[in-house]
């Protein structure tokens, strides 16, 4: 649960974005206090990815303010890398780097953008697989590993970087059935140690269970913003309401 | 994490493949219809002919092959002086030595099976015993390439017949020992085996050796040579066996210092070999101690502290700024006279100071990013006092090296200048930034749209005339620059291919991290683009391989200008006149066995890297 005095983490105002003459986002104001774990859902095409990645401005807003931890996105190569190395991210497709190991992987980043000691990203790294329930795979190539295991490693990846907040893009749509749970335990754990987590999702136990707050977005805009009880047993808009009726 | 539950297994073995006939095989590959049949009966008759007219013009009594044997000294080093012999046989045995090693710590070479084996060799017996009947026969129905004919003798038709009898024999039994398809007898066995019998072949056969115009005698191969290879080749088969022997005694961390030095050593040997040993380069001590060591000294500590500075993560804004200034100073040194070493350290310096910020960092990065800027400095300045300094070399012409070692001397030359290049070029071809984007393509287009030919008369007809007054550039050393700068082009555009084939969540995935452009580029997207262009790239290699024999048209002594233009036209001591057929088939033949060996190092790389592929 989050403090109520919490700071507020993530302030986003009005954010609008366009692909071509297309709006995907349409005025998105919302905030993330630290240690919140927010949900994303919505039907495809409805912004939510985009959202996400305008917060570490892998897309960028065309309108609108977004502030990350007092600093605010803007064209600024260095305050763009600055917030990108305390921003964890993990995308639908792992994108884990094919001709790295394992534990290249995880301490590529910390070795040269943290500038970090070798020996150190390395314990880190150990840990973090650890963590994450792999640590004998350490020495293998991304390729010879099943997609639940993929996902994992690019959590630790992330989390080697000692980031504040942790961004999932469909975290468990690319991958099988048996492997999803895998997945979402580790989530579970990183969101019970108190890290502020945005997660877009189609994984509506993982919301009800773990979800400080459920928001829904369609056609670019929030629609419903509440908890996952308000959210699951209560939805205030009709598009909700549909929504849901086709899912559960 | 997940336990599985593993039921019983109830997997079988798959069903032995039902026997099949040779003629059963035959009529299922060479005639499984009435169009394959006669593809097949066309295809096997070029092949009979080809043989038959082949074999018999080689071993037509007209040839001069002692034209190839006489000049072998000439094709492969041209006029080095024979009392320095020495140097050259000190630089191929360094190189087979160097093989040697390599082959067992990169444990080259798996195993076979006796039946395999067995069938190679039945196959090359057979082979050698069936072309000579073919020759025998002398059949020359439509194309007439040898006059007259039968020029394969009955004698040399059973001699051949014979040895092919046995080694197809000594095949067959291979394939009848006890379990021939295990897979037990080492590739690099049979290697040693075979050579072997080079050796021994060595001190038995006899090659023509002319003792008057048109009259030969045959005689062993010189001494000059038989004493030498055979010292090589032991040396390199001892070089195996401390490889081997290593491999398997160190540990796993004591070996990869071993396999990273022998990387050092290979890396280092062409310029050792090219500048030192072949060269001897006549050393000024007073310009050694007076000029360069201060030179390297100065640069490497005064630049070394610069860059400990810079490469800390304390450096900030004020870091950039003087990383600036020195790029400045860099760019400002060209507008006035110095010796050109000292810009070419100031650039260096100036590179590795922009760099400092993204490859430097706490302790061990910042460590290594000063020993690469130390060895820089020493390799540089060692190299440019190498060129700088006269070689004492005496040889009629303009270079000290000829013949297949300049063809070697040029290609390697080329594509290891080439190499950053051209990956320079790709990057500015695929970069986001306007300038940089169209000056890659610019060159690019035209540099691929001029045939190499072309460039070559360029530099031998109007480079030295746009060069600065004093500066004066040898013929070997104009070729390198434009073979270096044509091939760059291609490289770029192989590299780009393998750069746009690298997909877009890896560039996600890295800026999420917080890489900038060039650590991305660095660390990511070029160690990929590399691996997946590999084969093109070694296709690269080969053709400016070849690619070099075109330096015979501005009058350069390469292999393929000895063969072509300097034996042809020998009167003195023998007339080898008109022996061009000759020469040029030897040529054809080295050419080719470099070039198959390449593809073949090519197709084992690919094999190799393909491990960590998704």
């Amino acid at each position: 649960m989050v403090a109520s005095d919490a700071k507020d983490f993530i302030v986003c105002e009005g954010v609008k974005k366009w692909f071509g003459d297309f709006q995907v986002l349409k005025g998105v104001t919302t905030t993330v206090k630290e240690g919140e774990v927010v949900v994303v859902i919505g039907p495809s095409g409805s912004g939510k990815s985009t959202f996400i990645r305008c917060i570490n401005r892998l897309e960028a807003h065309q309108e609108g303010t977004i502030i990350v931890d007092d600093i605010e996105l803007t064209n600024d190569l260095r305050n763009i890398e600055k917030i990108r190395s305390e921003v964890g991210m993990v995308f639908q497709q792992f994108n884990l780097f094919p001709h790295l190991t394992v534990i290249d992987n995880i301490t590529l980043a910390p070795l040269w953008v943290r500038k970090n000691p070798r020996s150190e990203s390395e314990q880190i790294a150990t840990e973090l697989l650890e963590r994450v329930g792999i640590p004998e795979q350490a020495d293998k190539y991304p390729g010879q590993l099943s997609g639940g295991q993929q996902q994992r490693v690019a959590i630790a990846r992330a989390l080697a970087m000692r980031p504040k907040v942790m961004l999932f893009d469909e975290p468990t749509s690319a991958l099988d059935p048996e492997m999803i749970k895998e997945v979402l335990d580790v989530m579970k754990e990183l969101a019970k140690s108190g890290m502020t987590m945005i997660v877009v999702t189609h994984e509506m136990g993982f919301a009800r269970e773990v979800a400080d707050r459920v928001l829904f977005f369609d056609y670019g805009e929030i629609v419903e913003d509440g908890t996952p009880e308000h959210f699951f047993t209560n939805p205030q808009h009709d598009r909700t309401k549909l929504f849901l009726s086709q899912i559960l | 994490m997940t336990d599985r539950i593993i039921t019983t297994d109830i997997s079988e073995t798959p069903p032995e493949p039902p026997p099949r006939s040779t003629a059963h095989w035959i009529r299922e590959n060479l005639f499984p219809s009435l169009g394959s049949s006669v593809l097949t009966i066309f295809a096997t008759g070029i092949i009979l002919f080809g043989v038959s007219g082949l074999l018999n013009f080689l071993m037509n009594p007209a040839r001069r092959w002692d034209a190839v044997t006489f000049n072998m000294r000439l094709l492969m080093i041209q006029a080095y002086p024979v009392e320095q012999f020495a140097r050259v046989w000190v630089s191929v045995g360094i190189v087979f030595v160097l093989l040697g090693f390599s082959l067992a710590v990169y444990r080259v070479g798996g195993k076979i099976s006796a039946h395999r084996l067995g069938q190679t060799v039945m196959t090359v017996g057979i082979s050698i015993g069936g072309a000579f009947v073919l020759g025998y026969l002398n059949l020359q129905p439509f194309f007439n390439i040898d006059p007259g004919g039968g020029s394969v003798t009955p004698k040399a038709t059973v001699i051949a017949v014979v040895v092919g009898a046995i080694l197809a024999a000594i095949g067959w039994g291979l394939t009848r020992v006890k379990n021939p398809k295990e897979e037990r007898i080492p590739v690099m066995a049979v290697v040693g085996v075979l050579l072997g019998l080079v050796i021994v072949a060595m001190w038995t056969v006899k090659l023509p050796v002319p003792v008057a115009d048109n009259e030969v005698v045959y005689q062993n191969v010189a001494s000059s040579t038989a004493i030498p290879w055979t010292v090589i080749i032991i040396l390199s088969a001892v070089g195996y066996v401390v490889g081997l022997l290593a491999s398997r005694s160190m540990g796993e961390k004591a070996f990869a210092i071993v396999r990273r030095t022998l990387v050092a050593l290979w890396v280092a040997s062409f310029p050792v070999i090219v500048l030192v040993i072949l060269r001897d380069p006549e050393v000024d001590m007073g310009k050694t101690f007076g000029w360069y060591l201060p030179l390297a000294l100065g640069f490497g500590l005064i630049g070394g502290a610069l860059l400990f500075y810079l490469a800390g993560s304390k450096a900030g804004e004020a870091g950039r700024a003087i990383a600036a200034l020195i790029v400045i100073v860099a760019a400002v040194s060209f507008f006035f006279p110095m010796e050109f070493i000292v810009r070419f350290l100031l650039v260096s310096l100036a590179v590795f100071a922009l760099g400092a910020h993204t490859f430097g960092g706490e302790g061990s990065a910042r460590r290594a990013y000063l020993t690469v800027w130390g060895i820089w400095v020493v390799v540089l300045v060692y190299m440019i006092a190498l060129v700088a300094t006269p070689s004492t070399i005496e040889v009629p012409g303009s270079f000290f090296l000829g013949g297949l070692f300049l063809t070697f001397v040029l290609a390697i030359t080329s594509i290891a200048l080439s190499f950053p290049l051209g990956v320079l070029l790709a990057l500015g071809r695929t970069s986001t930034m306007p300038i940089f984007r169209i000056m890659s393509t610019v060159y690019i287009e035209v540099m691929r749209g001029v045939p190499l030919i072309t460039w070559l008369l360029v530099a031998f007809l109007m480079l030295p005339v746009a060069l600065p007054q004093g500066v004066e550039l040898g013929g070997v050393m104009r070729a390198i620059i434009f073979m270096t700068l044509f091939s760059a082009a291609y490289l770029a555009e192989n590299v780009r291919g393998g750069l746009q084939s690298i997909p877009r969540g890896q560039y996600e995935a890295s800026e999420a991290l917080g890489m900038s452009t060039v650590q991305l580029t660095v660390f990511i997207t070029l160690p990929q683009a590399l691996r997946a262009v590999i084969p093109a790239l070694v296709g690269q290699v080969i053709a400016l391989f070849k690619d070099t024999s075109l330096v015979t048209i501005v009058g350069l002594f390469d292999f393929l200008h000895i063969a072509r233009q300097v034996i042809p036209n020998q009167s003195t001591p023998f007339n080898f006149l008109g022996s061009i057929r000759e020469t040029l088939i030897f040529a054809a033949f080295i050419y080719w066995i470099f070039t198959f060996t390449f593809s073949r190092i090519s197709l084992r790389l690919e094999k190799k890297l393909g491990v960590g592929e998704r």
